[in-house]
């Protein structure tokens, strides 16, 4: 009985260190997830870049829709910096059947994505990550040898509903830090979003 | 219109009374979908030390779509719109462990010092299991 607690007990406590998430300074683990084009997409794929803005991201949030014309802006800026933009929609199409993976097809191609959309259907990447709503990001810069640590993680700016109302480009600055050589400040700022959709 | 403050300073209130403080906004579908239980939990307690207070996120200059949408509903708590625009400032002033998603709920109780925060959706039975023992 007590061994069978301390299991309990232990799978506990590692189920609330998963559901932390990353911090700022720890390493990103790689994923391999399915694009709208129907190819797989993997974290290392970028190892040549500087690094890459992971967005969590999907179709239906009203928050996601509103800074969807700044995500496609900031991988038409970052791309050719070396900050490309990967976006990663984890919620569960049977709760939000905006979310299916059809309509994020139809929906990069209506809008022209020059970037990565891609499903992470059983959310162990958003799980892991620690991202809890749409959008929400998390700036990962590469460290030379194929691994990917975590730079700055919140927000894409101050104003999600708004984009004409922007002063504080949080993400932008983090890239400006990180291309610096700086440490981003601040490095973590929460975001607004919708609750991202779990599967049962 | 309120300040961040003015939602923060009902955990210091002098009054023996329940605060449930719920944050939504008009465009937040699960918000929207909850709000009748939270009103109906304030109906069941309407004559006690209860006190339930719809909080808006959406941005100040949405005051008039905020009250076109209320006169829609049949949600008779006081409402407030939050005069703030910055997430990344309002968020951690109201609770440090709001990660920023929305329905979120803060429960006071400032006479017994209770304090909870929910980053969840919620049922009516699944209010009345954490709302009723702070009301025994």
């Amino acid at each position: 009985m007590k061994n069978l607690l301390s299991v309990v007990f232990l799978s506990l406590i590692s189920l609330s260190l998963l559901a932390q998430g990353y911090s700022v300074g720890d390493q990103a683990r790689n994923f391999t997830l399915k694009n709208v084009d129907g190819k797989m997409v993997s974290l290392t794929d970028y190892a040549d870049e500087e690094g890459v803005i992971v967005i969590f991201t999907c179709n239906h949030c009203p928050y996601a829709k509103a800074y969807e014309q700044r995500i496609i802006a900031l991988d038409k800026a970052y791309a050719s910096e070396g900050f490309p933009v990967v976006a990663i929609n984890p919620n569960d199409p049977n709760r939000v059947p905006e979310d299916a993976f059809p309509k994020m097809q139809e929906r990069a191609a209506e809008k022209g994505y020059t970037f990565p959309y891609l499903v992470d259907e059983t959310q162990e990447i958003a799980r892991t990550y620690g991202a809890t709503k749409t959008p929400h990001v998390y700036l990962l810069a590469t460290e030379g040898n194929g691994t990917f640590t975590v730079h700055y993680i919140g927000a894409i700016d101050d104003s999600p509903m708004d984009a004409d109302a922007v002063d504080k480009t949080y993400l932008e600055d983090a890239i400006a830090a990180v291309k610096a050589g700086e440490s981003p400040s601040p490095a973590e700022t929460k975001a607004i979003g919708c609750t991202i959709k779990w599967l049962p | 219109m309120v300040s961040t403050e003015t939602v923060t300073a009902l955990a210091t209130s002098k009054h023996d009374t329940v605060y449930v403080i719920n944050f939504w906004a008009t465009w937040c579908k699960p918000c929207i979908k909850e709000m009748p239980y939270f009103q109906a939990l304030a109906d069941h307690y309407k004559d006690q030390a209860f006190s339930l207070i719809f909080v808006s996120v959406n941005r100040p200059k949405e005051l008039s779509m905020v009250d076109q949408f209320l006169e829609k509903q049949a949600l008779s708590a006081r409402t407030w719109l939050l005069n703030e625009k910055d997430p990344n400032v309002f968020i951690p002033a109201i609770a440090e462990e709001w990660s920023g998603a929305i329905p979120a709920t803060l429960v006071y109780h400032p006479a017994s010092g209770y304090r909870a925060f929910y980053e969840r959706e919620f049922t009516l039975s699944s209010l009345h299991d954490i709302i009723d023992p702070l009301m025994e």
